[in-house]
């Protein structure tokens, strides 16, 4: 099955395109969602994680997110020991969610797909982009976040400029009605590649 | 050593002088006193009082004054005795005058003549020192009044109350004068402060009864505050969403088309749930005030028992043809 991966930075507006792709008719594989459900459910995953960061990092059912995040925030190795637990068991998951597919192509939506290595699992890759006035604009009204802390969170991924040539397609994302024009137009050009 | 006889003889003589000296004096002061005492005199005294006759269905809303002061003419044996064996006077409340809501007063000296009635024979009520009497007359009410909890409640991690705590009883029936009854709307307990609960509660907790209320009687004092516990999972549904306020003939496309409905419950109840236990509603009218190019999306039903509901996402983008 035709593997789309689909990525953006953080308020680009990579979710509503997600939900445009479902709409017509795409599967799509979330992976924050997948890798947020392993780390709730797998007992392999939260021994390691425990093993890696302490007992505080699960309370008695559930991941202690602040406490995760707080660590891997100042500890980029931490944060890469970290991956290296969740990614294999998220790349499984995909695997079995590819078999049970039959819709004409699959979206693989990863916020990080450059920077974890996601693309070698896709036939083609979709990059949304927006200005990044817009993307504050956006995560301002969404998170309740400070523009410093937007700007941080911008800062530890890679920058548009820098994905746009690993991209195969890139919309631009300044007007919902633009941007549904552009996701229809991919959608096509998907259906119809063999 | 002897003492002489002529000196004993001396100082017996002495002691007789001294005697005689003082039945004398003490003569004269009876005389004196008795004299005194048939004269006439004017003093204050202090009467206790009790009120009678009190106006069908009223009754105190306060505590009444309980003492009145008369300015008294008479003569000394009479008031002397007046003073060793007063009684109380009793004041007639038939005649008690309206003023405003709760407030009465009474001018004893239109009863000047009942309370003279009462005194001793040759006494006379020269004044009365209060001209006006004023009381606090109304109805004696019950009504049940709500109890307020005021709990403080830590649950251990991953444990939670599938029901909102019950208070047993919940309300309290309070009886006493009206004036002080309109006062009361709740009452509160004391403070329940739990720390790491992971079992079910029950506690025996005092109410907080109003100082200030001294004349109501309550059904309780103390009431129960029960509660069952026990360990939350969480759990998730995809469901799709209404909107409300839209132009008519309006074609609206939206991003997503469901919702994630992301909750914590009790494992008692987590098979009982279905998608349908929930509802969630957008309101295009209010986006469109505001200006907003998304929609909010609401959640407006839910089980009683699921707690901390989280949707996912919290902003819908949408389209909208006219």
């Amino acid at each position: 099955m035709r593997v789309i991966g689909l990525t953006g930075g953080i308020g680009s507006g990579k979710s509503t395109v997600l939900y445009m792709f479902q709409d017509l008719g795409a599967a799509v594989y979330m992976t924050d969602k997948v890798a947020k459900r392993i780390l709730e459910t797998s007992e392999k995953v939260r021994a390691e994680i425990i093993s890696l960061l302490g007992d505080s990092a699960y309370t008695k059912t559930l991941p202690n997110r602040k406490f995760i995040a707080d660590i891997v925030f100042y500890n980029p190795s931490k944060l890469k020991a970290l991956n290296a637990i969740v990614h294999p068991e998220v790349v499984k998951d995909f695997k079995v969610f590819l078999q049970s597919q039959n819709a004409p192509y699959v979206i693989y939506e990863s916020a990080l797909l450059f920077e974890k290595g996601g693309k070698k699992y896709c036939d083609e890759v979709v990059l949304v982009t927006a200005p990044t006035a817009l993307k504050i604009e956006r995560i301002q009204k969404r998170d309740q976040a400070s523009e410093d802390e937007i700007l941080a969170r911008m800062n530890n991924q890679m920058t548009d400029s820098e994905k746009i040539p690993l991209a195969d397609h890139v919309l631009e994302n300044t007007t919902l009605e633009s941007l549904q024009k552009q996701v229809m137009s991919l959608h096509q050009l998907f259906v119809k590649a063999p | 050593m002897k003492i002489p006889v002529r000196t004993k003889f001396n100082e017996r003589k002495a002691n007789k002088k001294q005697h005689i000296l003082l039945l004398f004096l003490s003569f004269s002061f009876l005389f004196w006193v008795l004299t005194n005492l048939s004269k006439e005199y004017t003093t204050v005294m202090s009467y206790k009082v009790l009120y009678v006759n009190l106006p069908a269905s009223k009754t105190f809303q306060n505590s009444p004054e309980t003492d009145l002061d008369l300015r008294i003419n008479g003569t000394g044996f009479k008031l002397f005795s007046e003073n060793l064996f007063r009684k109380p006077l009793y004041i007639d409340m038939q005649k008690v005058a309206f003023k405003q809501g709760f407030d009465y007063y009474l001018l004893p000296n239109a009863q000047k003549l009942k309370l003279q009635e009462q005194l001793r024979k040759g006494l006379l009520i020269e004044q009365l020192l209060k001209d006006t009497l004023y009381f606090e007359l109304g109805q004696n009410k019950q009504k049940k009044v709500p109890v307020q909890a005021n709990l403080n409640l830590r649950f251990k991690s991953g444990y939670n109350s599938s029901e909102n705590f019950k208070i047993q009883p919940d309300s309290i029936r309070v009886t006493g004068p009206e004036i002080q009854i309109n006062q009361i709307d709740f009452l509160t307990l004391d403070n329940l402060d739990l720390k790491e609960v992971f079992e079910d509660v029950s506690y025996e907790v005092a109410l907080q009864l109003p100082e200030n209320l001294d004349k109501i009687a309550y059904s309780h004092k103390s009431v129960k505050v029960v509660g069952k516990v026990e360990k939350f999972t969480e759990g998730s549904f995809e469901i799709p969403f209404e909107i409300d306020g839209l132009p008519k003939g309006a074609n609206v496309t939206t991003y997503p088309k469901t919702v994630q409905v992301i909750f914590q419950v009790g494992l008692s109840n987590y098979n009982k749930i279905a998608a349908e236990d929930f509802e969630v509603r957008c309101n295009y009218t209010v986006s469109k005030e505001k200006k907003y190019n998304y929609l909010s999306p609401k959640l407006v039903k839910k089980p009683s028992w699921v707690k901390t509901v989280k949707l996912i996402p919290d902003h819908i983008e949408y389209l909208i043809q006219q």
